[in-house]
């Protein structure tokens, strides 16, 4: 590309053609990008359960895939040069990862030795064995799990690989059961392999030398159908430098004579699939046991069955002492419904070094249940969370830390005796007997059955009172509700699409969910208990039992089908982004890891190259002036059909500009109140920030490139704008052709200090997401697109970009706390743009004569009292008896002087004290009190009272104090 | 309550018959699920079915020759085309040779049983023995 080298080496003359060439290749890169962004939502889409796709799907979308990026990656190379040649080389390693997971090659070749626990689920069974995968899987629902990581089916087939065993190997194939048993005593006698010595060793590196481990099976193949519980060894409180031989020691359980007789009495094949071994840290257990999630002999008893001891589990697992058993409720909050308890005269603790003991159980605990209905009920929320988003019973091995913290330690599928399964196929007679609250509205984002009680997500975004397992209602799928989603028993939302970033995460957790519903937050009442077939579209009034039954026992799983575990596994390869912060240092084509971050890299870059502007002469480009009212400084360069053919010299009229999305954007900013000229108002703070960060802003020469310039065509813009200390940039492309829209939004500020800026941004993340745009937030940093839509759409949104931009450009030094930003969303979402006046309206007060006092006290008769003298001495006075109400009014409204209570119920003066410091506040807080002590003077004089009034109290004296203090409150940065 | 319809799946991809069939199944037909297309013909070629879902693209006999078939022995089933290759042309083919409706993998499951729903709806076969 010699002549965007050209311009690289700031030589004079570019022309109009160069830069047209340049943008061109842009948007070619925009538009593959688009495209790639669209086939990795629809295959994330896929995995919701209301597609049906075959091995062939996947192999067409690897394919399609691999021509994307590939496309993007040249792109690229095009724009910038050929200069970063290692996005070529992170291609080739992804699209190698991903074509492996179809292809479903020999993936034990080229998988870790090692594998930590956070990086393993379900989809990765092959490499880590089916227990360790999920117990991986466990993790990631957020339920505690002890700390570790897996020795790979590879490192087992490294071992079994070597020429000593390959023989042996050969016969058991060949069904030669003694086989089995030479190759246990030849194992024995074995060294672990150097590499995998030498991995075991790495991943200990991070841990303390006293840490001991478990060392437990995870076969491939374990624990389906036919259960091989129990058959493996399992080596408990290894010390770091016995793994390699404990490894070895689990491995060779493989062949023991038991399992060879086990396998071929279920009729097995006689050479065992891989084996995996996970190594887990150690929880010094103060009680442990089972639970079931359904009682595998009457499943429609509606409780899960617990088991427990104390000490380590080993006793429960094995049974071999006497242990208590409870029935616990599967409603919530899980009452225990019968409890036995067993005389318990021994348990299996820690040994000093290794291994493990008997020890007797202290006299006043053998009798004692050895854990507490509270425990009971944490367990049965956790196991029902397991149960959900496995979709089948479960069977859960736990323990209980010594800080009373619960630990899963293995979770695998319950069997229930066939027999007791309810009846399969039809449904259609229950589900006429249930009411119907709502029936085929909106769409399915992801299937399944739940049930649990409505929680509706209120105006404010207050979740208070949400349990897990509650059904989600909400008006928007907002990704702010991710925490809540990820936990909840199933989603519905009023507005949402199947492809949103919520939905995503309802797939990624397997949550029932319904999104575009319309009105859902109407018609489902809080508190009422609702069953969700997100299989069918319906929501039933009441636990529709039967139906919910027959998910859990006879429902479909489509989720362990091959092909959804292979999409799964493929798109941890694909959508996940770990390249967020352009600044970052690990911002490079060697740290990507997904497709989507090859994405987000290429296209950073791209932009950065666009933007690369200094070079470029602004007489030899065209650009011309744009006259407005208001001070853009913003220059115009027509790549053709943008301007009026017959302007050509002075400034640009903005009648004479032709290009729909610039108008549009222009249209936006130009909107009466958007675009404030007075300055809005600092305070000490967001001055000082300004004052050391006014550096970038350069005077640009004569000649050269303004920072705002607007390079357009007919049906495009591409606008890089500075305003005030913000840098947006807009890219966008208008047509009929819904597929060839899109909107690029790039904003990034300055000036204010980490807190507001990270308000700022997650206040325009809120306002974009609202309409619909995809939104990625990386402090500073905002990227937001929106593509495919149609052109009205398109409009509006451009315009509203537009406005977007007017208003931002204020807000910096109003978003004093993350109260605001909900009251600015809603301001700009309801047309109210003029944010210094509007952000909330009762801070306009400014200073005005009359000193506003707030009176805190739980006593209605102080309260009145101090009311009438302060009105009498011409102050407005707001009181209050309930803390928590004044402490909120606290930021509603600034107060030049607070007089509180000290010792109330809820917040105490304290933390009312506390509050106005933390929102950096100038009200002055007066403390009074009748329990004076040191501490509390202490501690309120640090934290910077104006004063203290004791109880009994002069009126005159307090008074003159409230005098004092609005007088010192006047001298502060007072917020707009 | 849908009346026992006959349905016939014929998918070499065993993930179509197993999910697809339970799905039907669980709407209330008779299924029959086939991932050999031959053994698919066998069948059929002693039993009536009502409505008849094939992958085109298939070991063995095609689904464009599973649709000839029922075409020429019973009329009144009807066939509806799935497959992953969509193109205009596997499209035209597809309808050209008799079938109702043509549906492109991936597809939604939902959206083939109310095809399917509707096709039954208009008059046309009848369940067996009404």
């Amino acid at each position: 590309m010699k002549l965007l080298d050209l311009i690289r080496r700031r030589r004079p003359g570019l022309t109009l053609e160069t830069l047209r060439k340049r943008f061109e290749c842009f948007r070619r890169l925009l538009e593959q990008n688009n495209h790639v962004l669209k086939l990795i939502t629809d295959a994330g889409e896929k995995l919701g359960g209301e597609y049906l796709f075959d091995t062939r799907y996947l192999e067409e979308l690897d394919a399609r895939l691999a021509e994307a990026v590939s496309a993007v990656v040249r792109s690229l190379g095009e724009i910038s040069g050929n200069r970063y040649p290692a996005l070529g080389r992170a291609f080739d390693r992804i699209q190698g990862a991903v074509h492996a997971c179809v292809a479903q090659q020999d993936t034990a070749a080229a998988m870790p030795l090692i594998i930590g626990l956070d990086e393993v689920g379900t989809e990765l069974a092959d490499a880590a064995g089916n227990k360790i995968a999920r117990l991986g899987e466990v993790r990631r629902l957020g339920i505690p799990v002890p700390d570790g990581f897996v020795v790979t089916v590879r490192a087992a087939n490294l071992l079994l690989g070597g020429p000593h065993f390959e023989p042996l190997l050969a016969a058991i194939r060949k069904g030669d059961v003694a086989a089995a048993a030479g190759l246990a005593a030849a194992l024995a006698s074995a060294e672990p392999p150097p590499p995998v010595v030498r991995a075991i060793r790495q991943a200990l590196s991070t841990w303390d030398r006293s840490a001991r481990f478990a060392v437990r099976s995870s076969a491939v193949g374990e624990d389906g159908e036919v259960s091989f519980a129990g058959q493996y060894t399992t080596e408990l409180n290894v010390p770091p430098e016995q793994l390699p031989a404990a490894w070895l020691t689990v491995v060779a359980s493989l062949f023991s004579a038991r399992v060879a007789e086990y396998r071929q009495r279920h009729g097995f094949p006689p050479e065992p699939e891989g084996m995996a071994v996970g190594v887990l840290h150690m929880v010094p257990a103060a009680a442990s046991g089972v639970i079931y999630t359904v009682d595998p002999m009457e499943p429609d008893r509606n409780v899960l069955i617990v088991t427990a001891g104390p000490g380590l589990g080993l006793s429960v697992v094995n049974g071999r002492s006497a242990v208590d058993r409870f029935d616990v409720s599967r409603d919530r909050p899980y009452p225990v419904i019968s409890r036995q308890i067993a005389d318990k005269p021994e348990m299996w603790v820690a040994a000093p070094d290794r291994d493990v003991r008997a020890a007797a159980v202290p006299n006043e605990q053998r009798t004692a249940p050895a854990v507490g209905d509270e425990i009971l009920s944490s367990l049965a929320e956790i196991a029902l969370r397991i149960e959900r988003h496995m979709k089948t019973p479960q069977d859960i091995e736990w323990a209980l830390g010594p800080d009373n913290r619960l630990v899963v330690l293995q979770a695998r599928p319950l069997r229930v005796d066939p027999e007791k399964r309810p009846p399969g196929g039809n449904l259609s007679r229950v589900r006429e007997r249930y009411p119907k609250l709502m029936e085929g509205r909106g769409e399915v984002a992801c299937r399944g059955v739940a049930a649990g009680p409505v929680f509706v997500i209120g105006a404010d975004g207050s979740a208070e009172g949400f349990h897990p397992g509650d059904i989600l209602v909400t008006r928007q799928a907002s990704p702010r509700l991710t925490p809540l989603a990820a936990v909840a028993g199933a989603l519905i939302c009023d507005f949402g699409t199947v492809t949103g970033h919520l939905a995503t995460v309802a797939r990624e957790f397997r949550i029932p969910m319904l999104v575009n519903t319309l009105e859902a937050t109407r018609i489902l009442q809080p508190g009422t208990v609702a069953t969700v077939d997100a299989e069918e579209n319906i929501v039933y009034q009441g636990k529709v039992g039967e139906l919910l039954l027959h998910e859990l026992l006879g429902g479909q799983r489509y989720q362990e089908t091959p092909e959804f575990r292979v999409l799964r596994r493929m798109l941890r390869h694909i959508a996940p982004l770990h390249l967020r912060d352009p600044g970052a240092s690990t911002f490079s084509p060697d740290h990507c890891r997904t497709y989507h971050d090859i994405l987000r890299f290429a296209h950073e870059r791209a932009l950065a190259e666009l933007n690369r502007l200094e070079g470029i002469r602004l007489g030899a480009a065209g650009a011309r002036l744009l006259d407005l009212e208001i001070p853009l400084d913003l220059s115009v360069i027509d790549l053709g059909g943008g301007t009026a053919a017959a302007a050509r010299r002075g400034m640009l009229a903005l009648e004479e500009v032709t290009s729909q999305p610039l108008k549009l954007l222009l249209q936006g900013l130009l909107t009466p109140g958007v675009w404030n000229t007075d300055p809005a108002e600092m305070d000490l703070e967001g001055f000082m920030a300004s004052a050391t960060r006014a550096g970038p802003l350069t005077v640009p020469g004569a000649d050269s490139v303004q920072r705002n310039v607007a390079i357009v065509a007919g049906n495009y813009v591409n606008l890089n704008l500075r305003v005030g200390y913000h840098f947006n940039v807009v890219d966008a492309s208008i047509s009929d052709e819904p597929e060839y829209n899109y909107i690029l939004f790039r904003f990034v500020g300055g000036v204010t200090d980490v807190t507001r800026r990270t308000r700022r941004a997650r206040l325009l993340a809120t306002i974009l997401a609202h309409y619909d745009f995809r939104t990625d937030q990386e402090g500073d940093l905002i990227l937001a697109r929106l593509q495919t839509v149609p052109r009205p759409i398109c409009e509006k949104h451009l315009k509203m970009i537009g406005r977007l931009i007017g208003f931002s450009r204020q807000l910096d030094i109003l978003l004093r706390s993350d109260e605001v930003i909900d009251r600015l969303v809603a301001n700009f979402l309801s047309g109210k743009y003029d944010a210094s006046l509007n952000a909330d309206p009762t801070k306009e007060q400014k200073m005005t004569s009359t000193i506003e006092v707030m009176v805190l006290d739980d006593e209605p008769t102080v309260c009145e009292r101090l009311k009438d003298y302060l009105e009498q001495q011409g102050m407005a006075v707001e009181t209050f008896v309930d803390s928590a109400t004044a402490v909120q009014r606290l930021v509603e409204k600034c107060f030049h002087v607070v007089v509180t209570d000290l010792k109330m119920k809820g917040p105490t003066g304290i933390d009312v004290l506390v509050t106005v410091k933390r929102q950096e506040l100038p009200t002055q807080v007066i403390i009074i009190t009748g329990y004076r002590t040191i501490e509390a003077t202490r501690g309120a004089e640090f934290a910077g009272a104006f004063g203290f009034v004791d109880k009994p109290f002069r009126m005159e004296g307090l008074g003159t104090m409230v005098k004092k203090a609005a007088k010192k409150a006047r001298k502060m940065p007072w917020p707009a | 309550m849908p009346p026992n319809f006959r349905i016939l799946i014929v998918d070499d991809e065993n993930i179509v018959c197993d999910r697809l069939g339970a799905e039907m199944a669980r709407a209330g037909y008779q299924v029959q699920t086939f991932t050999e297309s031959s053994a698919a013909l066998d069948y059929l070629s002693e039993n009536r079915v009502d409505v008849v879902i094939t992958d085109i693209k298939m070991h063995g006999p095609s689904g464009i020759e599973v649709m000839r078939f029922i075409n020429e022995r019973y009329p009144t089933t009807k066939v509806i085309v799935i497959t992953g290759f969509a193109t205009v042309e596997t499209a035209r083919e597809a309808l050209k040779g008799g079938a109702v409706d043509f549906i492109p993998k991936p597809f939604k499951i939902r959206d083939l049983r109310e095809l399917v729903a509707r096709l039954l709806e208009k008059p046309g076969p009848q369940p067996e023995g009404s």
